[in-house]
């Protein structure tokens, strides 16, 4: 038998009430955000899409989100659209003298200044990925985020990690010709 | 670029409290048990019984085994003394085992001799026997005369002297012959004792991979000697093993600290140990590993816990905790000729104990630690009579090492349920062993595993959770004449899902249920044909089911196979190993290959292993491996989101995916001396990899067809599939390893692994090429200290990713090499059942410092200061410390 010298309970015990301490002192927290990994803060810009002008039967609207002024200030030349999302056919809800609403959202905005247009696909055949489908075509409603008098799209400042939830689309052009 | 508070306090914390004297912990110790069983045979052999069985019993004392009782047992009833020697063959007769009935008539020998003593007999006592002999037990005695009366019990006693006289004649015999209790052929010339009676005819059947024909037989030799199940399918040393095999055994991982079974494993040669959170591991074998490791074949008991719907183990929701473990087998190479499918680079099977060993105290154990973890095992094992039980429960919970995503941020919203956790695992695991007869047992089991889990998927998805439950029943039967069956069922039932999701995305939600049934029946039989064969045959079946909203369809499979596996042992030192396996699986498509026809696969393997001086072989080999497409990459079809909101693309599997294969040769050595004072091993290898499988580049939906899905708003890109490379890759490694016991109580172990993958020029993900691990053991007293540094070379992993117009992205990302260090200080109270301990993992990574993205690196994946990652994508790995009290509840 291998004699073992006995030692005080106490002294054995130290390391964990040891650990115990430097648990209860926090040596962790919960701010340990891996940036490293982690996409860069961005924001969500949302709202709703309205169809004023009533029509027959609902259609897809198209919204695009477009830079007009960079991250450092910049204005653009023209808007460049960043993002594209569709509010489909059966999200639209239908109100009062044929207005039709649904909600959209862009995510993962990066700080920049934006505008919101977007359009009613009336003769569905607009196509994203097929560049000579991917514009209005006569047929289609236009809008955006706009100034009602003006007609004017407003100018969406948007800084990082805010979700700005009250952009209003309205589409109250009717189709050319 | 990571917020932290709190590191140096944190750091100094850690300092103090290792260096405060601390507790618990018997270590590994079978190897110095089996040096004093070693000891305590040559002493007995001499005559010196006393000094031999109190050295056996110290080996006792340090790792309890039933035979060594009745070494003994056996000694004393040698020695004469009888009274001693009942009483502990009665303590082996009270394990159950095979042979008790052998053990019950020793003791009424020894019995009638004190009776006979009793009557005024002299009882001389006996001289030790030769070693190697098959003389008679008794020695001759001068018989008293006979008195009245005395004649029956003269002539039983007559009678038991003469069964077992032929008895033991009859197992020398068969010893001699190299067959019986020898598996391996060697244990004849290597055995140092008659020590006792084993079983005549084949090895045990399998109950489990733990009780697999010769695991038993084998020790009774040497009954610490190592065994390896995993290589043969039927016990044997590791020296007669055809492939580079590592043993791990339990009182080590218990001893090292590690925080899970695979960073016990990173000790290894060839193993890669890829860990991107605290629940998230991915093993590989000589290279190729990745998220989702998939080549890689891990068995508990020799039942797969391998997910075959993802082709991945998921190693926190297996339902055992390292308290049930016995050892470890790590068999690298391809293993596919006796194990299928999957078992591609390499096989890792987690043996546990067995119930009801001596051995084997009911324990409770509770741990913590930061960051943030803490768990809870309970384990008790005990046998009545024939039937054993054992039953484990844990509860185990681990915060993320970080966070990807600030939880304040409004842009995302945190879809895990407990999204502070990366592991959060409730498990239960329940076996009974019943022995019907002295070759037939059976054995029923099952486990489950429930709770939430965090992983990285794979291509250009990143932080996912699942959250479910795995579970498992088993049943095994053992019949006489080296047959068994074994067959269980795996289900697992998980609700899968981003960890967070950004507002206004695609949800990526899914839920796989998955049902795998595998039934196996086997046997195990040694033939003399003029040469000695081992014949191993086996054949089974699998069904396989998924019913997973990610996937196209509900499939269903069914596979099944044949194996046949012939040892012939050329000479005592020579056996030749042939071994082939036909699988048929739906998804083997006709290659243009013999070895690949419609449906069926054939995985043959044939290896050389030469005993060329006592305690050391070399091993030359030659075997196949495949590995088929999973459910995932066979019939997936999901989008998957790119950086606008209204594109997607569509992930599909691909039902003409070819099997990955493997070619491998291998020449390794292992030396094992008798001294058991150190192994070595040491093997070089070549492997070619063919048909390897990854995500295709975008593919543009043909013209004319609309990509727009009107009900979800969104555009299909286009479709990635998974393909096959068209490309081998060669790779050529050396692993060395080698375990030394310079003294009882000091173990030191020190291993390496060097790989190069002719890559043809083009881009894997990759590990790797170079790892070195070195650590130690001492033990004194009560007091036990291990610590472990393993150093991991600089990595280059290829990121997928989607640009805006869903074309796919390949980002060369290096992650440069580091130190992986852990240390564990324990200490048993003296006249208490109370162990005390504390344990640091990755114990360098304060002085990691933070690694900047390289200025072309547009993937932006930045490492913290005080800590390293594993995979880009992976979570950096910070300090750990935990406290561990354990208490043996009888």
């Amino acid at each position: 038998m291998i004699a073992v010298k006995k030692q005080p309970l106490a002294l054995a015990v130290a390391p964990a009430l040891a650990l115990g301490l430097a648990l209860a002192a926090g040596c962790d927290d919960d701010t340990d955000i891996d940036r490293g990994l982690a996409p860069g803060e961005t924001s969500v810009v949302a709202g709703d899409a309205v169809i004023v002008i009533p029509l027959a039967e609902p259609h897809p609207v198209v919204l695009f989100l477009a830079m007009v002024v960079d991250a450092g200030g910049t204005p653009l030349a023209e808007p460049t659209t960043v993002d594209v999302t569709v509010v489909p056919e059966s999200d639209l809800a239908e109100g009062g003298n044929g207005v039709r609403t649904g909600p959209f959202a862009f995510g993962l905005v990066s700080p920049a200044t934006y505008v919101v247009r977007g359009i009613v696909d009336v003769d569905e055949n607009f196509d994203l990925l097929v560049p000579t489908l991917a514009a209005p075509s006569p047929g289609d409603l236009l809008g955006g985020y706009a100034d009602v008098t003006t007609g004017q799209l407003i100018p969406i400042p948007v800084e990082p990690g805010e979700v700005l939830g009250e952009v209003t689309v309205l589409f109250a052009i009717p189709p050319a010709g | 670029m990571i917020e932290r508070h709190g590191a140096r306090r944190c750091a100094l914390l850690l300092v103090a409290v290792l260096l405060l004297p601390a507790a618990p912990a018997l270590g590994d110790a079978r190897a110095e048990a089996r040096r004093h069983f070693q000891d305590g045979m040559s002493l007995i052999r001499e005559g010196k019984y006393e000094e031999g069985t109190s050295e056996l019993f110290e080996a006792y004392r340090i790792l309890p085994h039933p035979t060594v009782l009745f070494n003994i047992g056996r000694a004393f009833f040698d020695a004469g003394d009888n009274e001693r020697a009942i009483a502990q063959l009665e303590r082996y007769v009270a394990t159950d085992p095979p042979d008790k009935a052998e053990a019950a008539r020793l003791i009424e020998i020894a019995r009638e001799r004190l009776r006979a003593r009793d009557r005024g007999h002299d009882q001389p006592i006996a001289p030790p026997r030769s070693p190697g002999t098959s003389g008679p037990v008794e020695p001759v005695e001068p018989r008293a005369p006979a008195r009245a009366g005395d004649v029956d019990q003269d002539q039983e006693l007559t009678l038991l002297r003469q069964d077992l006289e032929k008895m033991l004649q009859r197992v020398d015999a068969l010893q001699g012959a190299g067959g019986g209790a020898a598996t391996s052929g060697r244990t004849v010339r290597d055995r140092t004792y008659p020590i006792v009676p084993g079983p005549s005819g084949p090895p045990v059947a399998e109950i489990t991979a733990a009780d697999a024909p010769g695991a038993d037989t084998a020790s009774r030799d040497d009954p610490y000697a190592p065994i390896v199940v995993t290589s043969a399918r039927y016990g044997q040393s590791p020296l007669d093993a055809p492939n580079a095999v590592t043993i791990l055994t339990g009182d080590e991982l218990r001893a090292s600290g590690a925080a899970s079974i695979p960073d016990f494993l990173r000790r290894v040669p060839g193993v890669d140990v890829m860990s991107n959170s605290p629940g998230d591991y991915n093993v590989g074998i000589r290279g190729f590993n990745d998220r989702l490791a998939n080549k890689v074949l891990v068995l508990i008991d020799g039942r797969s816990i391998y997910l075959d719907s993802v082709g991945a183990t998921i190693w926190p929701l297996a339902s055992i905790s390292p308290a049930d473990v016995e050892r470890i087998e790590i068999v690298r190479g391809p293993g596919a000729a006796l194990y299928g499918a999957s078992a591609f680079s390499g096989v890792i099977n987690i043996i546990t104990r067995s119930p009801g060993q001596a051995s084997d105290e009911p324990v409770a154990e509770v741990w913590a630690g930061f960051p943030d973890q803490g768990g809870a095992s309970l384990r008790f094992s005990d046998r009545l009579g024939p039937t054993a039980y054992r039953a484990s429960f844990s509860v185990e919970q681990k915060r993320r090492w970080y966070r990807e995503v600030d939880p304040a941020r409004l842009d995302y919203e945190l879809v895990a349920p407990h999204p502070d956790d990366a592991v959060r695992v409730g498990r239960v695991d329940l076996r009974i062993d019943h022995r019907l007869g002295r070759h037939t047992s059976v054995s029923a089991s099952g486990g489950l595993a429930a709770g939430q889990n965090e992983f990285v998927a794979i291509g250009a998805l990143r932080d996912f959770y699942l959250d479910g439950y795995q579970s498992y029943l088993r049943g095994d039967l053992l019949l006489p004449a080296g047959f068994s069956v074994r067959t269980f069922w795996n289900h697992s039932s998980l609700d899968v899902d981003q960890w967070a999701r950004p507002l206004g995305g695609i949800s990526l939600a899914n839920h796989p249920t998955t049902d795998v049934i595998d039934t196996e029946v086997s046997s195990f039989r040694e033939v003399d044909l003029g040469v000695t064969q081992r014949f191993n045959i086996g054949a089974g079946y699998r069904f396989k089911a998924a019913r997973w909203n990610w996937l196209g369809s509900e499939p269903e499979e069914h596979h099944a196979s044949i194996f046949f596996q012939d040892e012939a042992l050329l000479t005592d030192d020579l056996h030749a190993i042939a071994s082939l396996r036909l699988d048929r699986h739906p998804l083997l498509v006709d290659i243009g290959d013999a070895a690949f026809t419609d449906r069926y696969g054939f995985s043959p393997r044939g290896a050389l292993v030469w005993r060329f001086a006592p305690g050391q072989s070399v091993h030359a080999t030659v075997g196949t491996a495949f590995r088929t497409p999973t459910f995932l990459e066979s019939y997936i079809s999901t989008p998957v989101p790119t950086t606008t909101d209204a594109v997607v693309v569509r992930n599909v599997g691909n039902l003409d995916l070819l099997p990955e294969r493997i070619l491998g040769a291998e020449l390794g050595w292992r030396s094992e001396p008798a001294s058991s004072r150190y192994q070595l091993e040491g093997t070089t290898y070549f492997n070619r990899v063919s048909s390897l499988i990854e995500l295709s580049d975008l593919r543009p939906w043909p013209d004319g067809q609309s990509t727009y899905d009107p009900a979800a708003g969104i555009w299909y890109a286009g479709d990635t599939t998974y393909v096959n490379v068209d490309q081998d890759y060669d790779a050529i490694g050396v692993e060395l390893g080698g375990k030394v016991f310079p003294s009882d109580g000091l173990d030191l172990y020190a291993s390496g692994s060097y790989e190069t993958i002719d890559r043809g020029g083009k881009s894997i993900e990759s590990t790797s090429p170079l790892k070195l691990s070195a650590g130690a053991q001492l033990r004194s007293g009560g007091l036990s200290l291990s610590g472990d540094a393993h150093f991991v070379s600089a990595q280059t992993w290829a990121l997928r990713s989607f640009d805006e117009a869903g074309q796919t992205m390949d980002t060369d990302v290096d992650l440069p090499a580091y130190v992986w260090a852990g240390a564990r200080l324990s200490y048993l109270i003296p006249d208490s059942r109370l162990e005390l301990a504390v344990a640091g993992q990755n114990l360098l990574a304060p002085m990691q410092e933070a690694v900047k993205a390289d200025p072309g690196d547009t993937s932006e994946v930045t490492t913290p200061r005080g800590a390293h990652r594993e995979h880009p994508l992976g979570q950096p790995i910070p300090l750990s410390v935990y406290a561990t009290l354990t208490y043996k509840i009888w």
